[in-house]
């Protein structure tokens, strides 16, 4: 297909993630989002197996993606570029959904465009919010970063030095054995407190490590079973982390709006603080809407969409999956 | 001392027939970037394909791993398959 043709029309892009327990489709044409399509895998007990998750999603990927195309009203024939997510993520997850990705772009003889997961939630978060040049706090199970775009690229203001914020609640409430998904049970507890237990504050320059706030909290719940007020101090010391965080990397780089995106996002207790935080520096404070600030399908077909219209192009081979692929690895030429 | 696993090496070899040549050699290289980037040293795959046929040679240095690598490269293929034969129409 010429370049021309690609840029003179409305392209539709389907997009496909599956970097951890989601497995999502997304349909976009122009600046529209057509479907936005997932299934969660959720373990019977303990966190996830990456070997179980990437079953989930081969068993789950055919209906997910005959859904997105049923509810956008779309025939695969008019699709002109499949994207994925290339990582970062769990292996053999990335991989099931590469391996998709290919066979579908060369069955309907479309480009393919790997992309990357994180950068994905920034550009879906700018498409859906309407933020132009936002400072970013991402935080997921398996992601926590700051970041700003600077140059050509989204830097990686600040970011965990150990796990996500995300990853500290989930295991936190799986070890006190609540259900799951653990972050909304743990915040439902902490409303229900005002009482704050001391536990560790890690902020490290302009870095955070959540390792320790998480054995302490384990170790004051056998001491003390005080859940309410442990989930309520849990809360506050990280977000507060985070908001520490923000601010630092919001006055350094003079950014007018603050974007709240990922999983945790859907938080309205770290909601309030960066508010009040992002008013004090007189900015807007955005939060993505909880469909695509959580893992989906669309931002990597809306991203993939940006990357075509500007030239990106990938061959199959160059199609091999990237673990540990940083945000700030990717040439932003789209901005 | 660590258990020794029942084979010191263990072979596969697989091959799988598909309806047409396009259909063979499409699979094939969605695979093949899967191949050439091999999370260990502990398996060694190699994929070929002639006519409507894909072939798959796997070399571990345990059965264990063997396994494990029959079983994800079986789920890619099966999932490809899948992918490939969706119908364009509803």
């Amino acid at each position: 297909m010429s370049d021309t043709k690609l840029v003179n029309r409305l392209t539709i892009c389907l997009g496909v993630e599956g970097t951890a327990h989601t497995i999502g489709v997304g349909i976009v044409s122009g600046s529209k989002i057509l479907a936005n399509v997932s299934r969660t895998y959720v373990p019977t007990k303990g966190g996830i197996h990456p070997r179980e998750a990437a079953r989930f999603h081969a068993d789950k990927l055919k209906i997910v993606l005959e859904e997105a195309l049923q509810k956008s009203n779309i025939n695969l024939k008019q699709i002109d570029v499949i994207a994925f997510s290339i990582g970062p993520g769990l292996g053999p997850c990335l991989r099931t959904v590469a391996t998709a990705a290919r066979a579908l772009a060369m069955r309907l003889e479309v480009p393919i465009l790997g992309v990357n997961h994180c950068v994905g939630h920034v550009e879906i978060g700018r498409l859906t919010t309407g933020a132009q040049d936002p400072l970013t706090l991402y935080v997921s199970g398996g992601n926590t970063q700051v970041i700003a775009f600077e140059s050509g690229r989204y830097r990686i203001f600040g970011e965990t030095l150990d796990i996500a914020v995300g990853n500290c609640l989930d295991r936190f409430a799986r070890e006190v054995g609540l259900p799951h998904p653990g972050g909304p049970q743990i915040e439902k507890l902490a409303a229900q407190a005002n009482e704050y237990i001391s536990l560790p504050y890690s902020v490290k320059g302009m870095d955070l490590a959540f390792s320790g706030l998480l054995t302490a909290a384990s170790k004051e719940y056998y001491k003390t079973k005080k859940l309410p007020e442990i989930c309520y101090s849990l809360q506050e010391t990280a977000f507060a982390m985070l908001t520490e965080v923000t601010e630092r990397a919001l006055a350094h780089t003079g950014k007018s709006e603050v974007l709240l995106t990922g999983g945790v996002a859907a938080n309205k207790r770290l909601q309030g603080m960066l508010r009040l935080m992002s008013e004090e520096h007189n900015a807007n404070f955005l939060v993505v809407p909880f469909e695509y600030a959580m893992d989906n399908g669309t931002m990597i077909s809306w991203l993939g969409l940006l990357m075509l219209q500007h030239g990106v192009r990938h061959t199959i081979e160059e199609t091999a999956v990237r673990q540990r692929f940083r945000t700030d690895e990717v040439d932003v030429v789209w901005r | 001392m660590p258990l020794k696993s029942i084979a010191e090496n263990a072979f596969t070899k697989i091959e799988i027939e598909f309806p047409d040549e396009k259909a063979a050699r499409i699979i094939y290289r969605a695979l093949l970037p899967e191949v050439n980037s091999l999370p260990s040293e502990r398996v060694k795959v190699s994929l070929s394909t002639s006519k409507n046929t894909l072939s798959m040679e796997i070399n571990a240095l345990d059965t264990v791993a063997l396994r494990a690598a029959v079983n994800s490269y079986l789920r890619w293929i099966i999932l490809a398959r899948e992918i490939y034969e969706l119908k364009e129409e509803k």
